[in-house]
């Protein structure tokens, strides 16, 4: 199934894009705040770092083990037996990140706009869809993202009517308190970053595969360059005290009015959240489909399609008590959880694939 | 199979129909004008004539009443042949007396049954002649058709004035007039037990992929059906997702719109006894275009093609849009708006979501009514609605007026749609989004508008990706879907599916003073 369907090197490169920044709007800003204060807005510039370091590392084991994924070649560069155990590890990780992600979007509508709606009933409607999504198909997920990305971007710029309301001073004093408390803010984002490694499930569907690496880094600079667009304006507006609220671009959303019409512009942003998340939700579910039917040797996605929806549900409704865990889960664990993932089973599998002299002529690997 | 133990009356005559049709058309004239005349008890609009061959052999004429030209007949075969003078031997037969004496242009063997049967129904007078098997079937069909008109689903300003027919030889003219090339292939088909209408595929030898002809020629030929009376019975037959609101091809009643789709490499599917031709592949855009966006200046065409799009979203969202902000997000609207429409809202004992299904149902009966009225009853409909549903529901507080001008400019959005059933599949859609938009406010909308795109963007129409062009991002062919690119810069054709020819004309063609000639 994998084989048939065909992507663009441009479709990969926007589902991507969605797939980092859907919650990193929402809860980026006033995590990096937390830690670096005024100095936050270059979070988002040290962020990219792990970007390149994940996409170097999907694309060059992409170029030496073409039309594979993770789980494939992993199997190749380690034996079958720990290549399956990494298979499943992906696929629970996966499993898990889907969960967390979908309760993230259920609290943020449950808590801001439908207070009184079960969150059971918000989550279902959103996983069945990209449920249906996955079981169509990548090509499915990326048409659909082609018109999705609009509808994401476009409310972005109404945060421009803010301009009056700015005040660039925030950022003063630069670096007051050295560069550790950056260094401390830039780690959440890079972790969600570091989720472009994601596109080792969608370089195998690449039409054309030659220019994954190059899309995958218009991406990652579309990527850093929003965060960096969306911090200064949460910094020029609200200084600091970003890392107070949960939602610093809501609040930045709510702020807006100009000539008395334009006003209370929050349910642009939910219609922006609800794009976005289904995005993010359906690439997750699909790597998570896709790593599991490969380790499991299935020959096709779609049978499980449905059991790991389920599975993805349960985390979602039964992981985390309250807001207020999946807060803490998110500033502490997600993070390592996420470069475990994404940066370091990739790493160790390029450093073995290296060692074992898998890797031949490479040529534009890491440090291209 | 107990249909196979006992057949019933139908299937015996319909398998005794098919062992004469294989039977080959004896020597012996009295036994196969018994034959026939079996065949055609009952049918009185079967016209049997017996005569004499230069008042020696017995001969006699087949051809049904109504479907052959009687006066050609009469001068061109009967007259010349009773005349006749020669008697041809056995060996060289009717082909040589035919070639000799009759003056019918096209005439074809007939050696069969079946194919007496099919010569007979298509309006071919069919001659036999004693001590001699087989016969000859004369080219003379000829009955009443309506004449050319102008279309009545599909009017412009600018462009050809005539439409397609019910007579399927009549379109295929009007289609060779435009294209002469030789390329042009028209290859034919019968479908339908009983009806055996003509169908006829359409396509470009060279600009239309091969394999996409050949998956057309394959879904025709699967059909096994008792008749078919319309293009609308194929397209349901053939399409590619059955199980979706959306058509997956475009039928048209114009020429020049199938000439266009044609020479884009695109197949047409020409029915007998309809002027609705099918054209596929299509992408949903090809249904937001018309033909005059091409004949009139490109700028023009691009502004109303904007303004479509603006009004396909206008109505597939705006009743639903209206019903959510009035029940969840109140905030959105401003102040002084929101205290005038509360005012109207005031007296309506209905929640925003029950008002806006009356009013759309209403409107679609409404719809629906002045379709199948007779037109001296239309006005009456027209002025129930306006009157009835328009001013004094709104009087008598059962809906509020900001409702009814949602519901108007909505049921104008949807007729802007230029392909009628793309603006049925999209007023569909409103319906659940009205629902999910009362239930969930902004979300559900949402929600129902990634349900929708998704579903769109996992059909096809004959293979190809419906949203393509867009979904897929072709760069280069947006120029003819985000707004409609001057012709000069059109050079290439859209790409389908497979390989084909995709220069359309020459590059630079812009013209300007420095072009004239020198």
């Amino acid at each position: 199934m994998l084989a048939n369907q065909k992507i663009s090197a441009l479709q990969m490169a926007l589902l991507l894009y969605s797939t980092v920044l859907a919650t990193g709007f929402m809860v980026l800003p006033s995590f990096a705040a937390l830690h670096a204060s005024n100095d936050y807005w270059m979070t988002g510039l040290l962020a990219g770092s792990t970007g390149v370091i994940a996409i170097g590392l999907a694309v060059s084991l992409h170029t030496h083990f073409p039309r594979q994924t993770v789980i494939e070649y992993g199997r190749r560069i380690v034996g079958k037996a720990a290549g399956t155990v990494i298979g499943l590890v992906y696929a629970m990780i996966l499993m898990h990140l889907s969960g967390v992600i979908l309760r993230e979007y259920a609290e943020f509508v449950k808590g801001n706009f439908l207070f009184n709606t079960p969150g059971l009933f918000i989550m279902i409607s959103m996983i069945g869809l990209s449920a249906c999504a996955v079981r169509g198909g990548v090509e499915v997920i990326a048409r659909g993202t082609m018109l999705f990305t609009p509808l994401f971007v476009i409310p972005l710029f109404i945060l421009l009517m803010l301009i009056p309301d700015l005040n660039p001073g925030n950022m003063l004093p630069v670096l007051n308190h050295g560069f550790r408390p950056v260094l401390q803010g830039s780690i959440m984002p890079g972790a969600w970053v570091s989720e472009m490694f994601l596109m080792n499930f969608l370089l195998p569907s690449l039409a054309n595969p030659e220019q994954g690496r190059r899309w995958g880094f218009i991406s990652l600079t579309a990527i850093v360059l929003s965060m960096t667009y969306i911090n200064f304006i949460t910094l020029f507006l609200l200084n600091a005290d970003a890392g107070d609220k949960m939602f610093p671009v809501l609040v930045a959303f709510r702020y807006i009015s100009v000539g008395g019409f334009f006003e209370n512009l929050e349910s642009l942003l939910l219609a922006m959240w609800v794009i976005g998340s289904f995005v993010k939700l359906t690439v997750f579910l699909y790597s998570a489909v896709v790593a599991f039917h490969q380790s499991a040797g299935l020959s096709e996605h779609r049978y499980v399609a449905m059991p790991i929806t389920l599975v993805v549900l349960l985390f979602a409704y039964w992981d985390m008590p309250s807001l207020s865990r999946l807060s803490g889960f998110l500033s502490k664990m997600v993070t390592f959880e996420v470069l475990v993932c994404m940066i370091v089973i990739p790493l160790f599998l390029y450093t073995v694939a290296k060692l074992r002299g898998q890797l031949k002529e490479d040529k534009g690997g890491l440090d291209g | 199979m107990t249909s196979n133990a006992n057949p019933s009356s139908a299937q015996l005559l319909k398998q005794e129909l098919q062992k004469l049709g294989k039977q080959p058309v004896g020597a012996e004239l009295e036994h196969s004008s018994e034959q026939l005349r079996q065949l055609y008890a009952g049918c009185s609009d079967v016209v049997f004539r017996p005569f004499l061959i230069g008042g020696q052999t017995n001969a006699f004429l087949l051809y049904i009443d109504g479907l052959s030209d009687a006066e050609a007949i009469e001068k061109s075969i009967i007259a010349p042949l009773m005349q006749v003078q020669m008697q041809p031997s056995a060996a060289e037969g009717l082909p040589k007396l035919v070639s000799q004496t009759i003056t019918v242009s096209s005439t074809k063997p007939v050696t069969t049954f079946a194919q007496v049967m099919e010569a007979v129904a298509n309006g071919m007078p069919v001659l036999l002649r004693d001590q001699e098997a087989g016969g000859v079937a004369f080219g003379l069909p000829q009955w009443e058709k309506r004449t050319i008109e102008e279309p009545g689903a599909e009017s412009g300003i600018r462009g050809p004035r005539e439409g397609f027919t019910e007579t399927l030889r009549v379109n295929t003219s009007m289609l060779r007039r435009i294209i002469k090339s030789p390329l042009l292939k028209l290859e034919m088909m019968t479908i339908g037990e009983y009806t055996q209408t003509n169908v006829a595929i359409a396509y470009i030898k060279g600009l239309a992929d091969e394999t996409l002809i050949e998956e057309t020629r394959a879904r025709l030929s699967r059909i096994r059906i008792d008749g078919i009376l319309e293009s609308g019975n194929i397209e349901e037959l053939i399409e590619d997702s059955p199980w979706s609101p959306f058509p997956q091809m475009m039928n048209t009643e114009r020429p020049d719109v199938v000439a266009a789709a044609l020479l884009e490499g695109r197949a047409a599917i020409l029915i007998e006894g309809t002027p609705f031709v099918l054209v596929a592949p299509i992408t949903f855009f090809s249904l937001l275009q018309t033909p005059e966006d091409y004949y009139q200046r490109f700028m023009v065409s691009t502004f109303i093609r904007w303004l479509r799009y603006m009004f396909l979203l206008m109505s597939l969202l705006l009743p639903s849009l209206y019903v959510a902000v009035l029940t969840y997000h109140q905030e959105m609207v401003p102040g002084s708006l929101l205290v005038s429409m509360a005012t109207a809202r005031e007296p309506v004992p209905f929640p925003a979501l029950i008002e806006a299904l009356i009013m759309e149902i209403t409107f679609e009966a409404l719809r629906e009514a002045g379709i199948r009225l007779p037109k001296q009853v239309g006005a009456a409909v027209s002025i129930v609605g306006a009157l009835v549903i328009g001013q004094a529901a709104v009087q008598a507080g059962l809906v509020s007026a900001p409702m009814v001008i949602v519901v108007a400019i909505t049921g104008i959005a949807s007729f802007m749609m230029p392909r009628y059933i793309a603006g049925i599949a999209v007023r569909l859609m409103r319906f659940p989004l009205i629902m999910l938009a009362g239930t969930f406010g902004l979300l559900g909308i949402m929600l129902g508008i990634i349900a929708i795109v998704l579903h769109m963007c996992s059909i096809r129409s004959l293979g190809v990706p419906y949203l393509s062009t867009l979904a897929t991002f072709k760069g280069r062919e947006l120029k003819d879907v985000l707004i409609r690119g001057p012709l000069w810069m059109m050079d290439e054709r859209p790409r389908l599916t497979g390989d084909s020819d995709a220069i359309r004309q020459a590059p630079g063609q812009m013209p300007g003073p420095q072009h004239g000639g020198e």
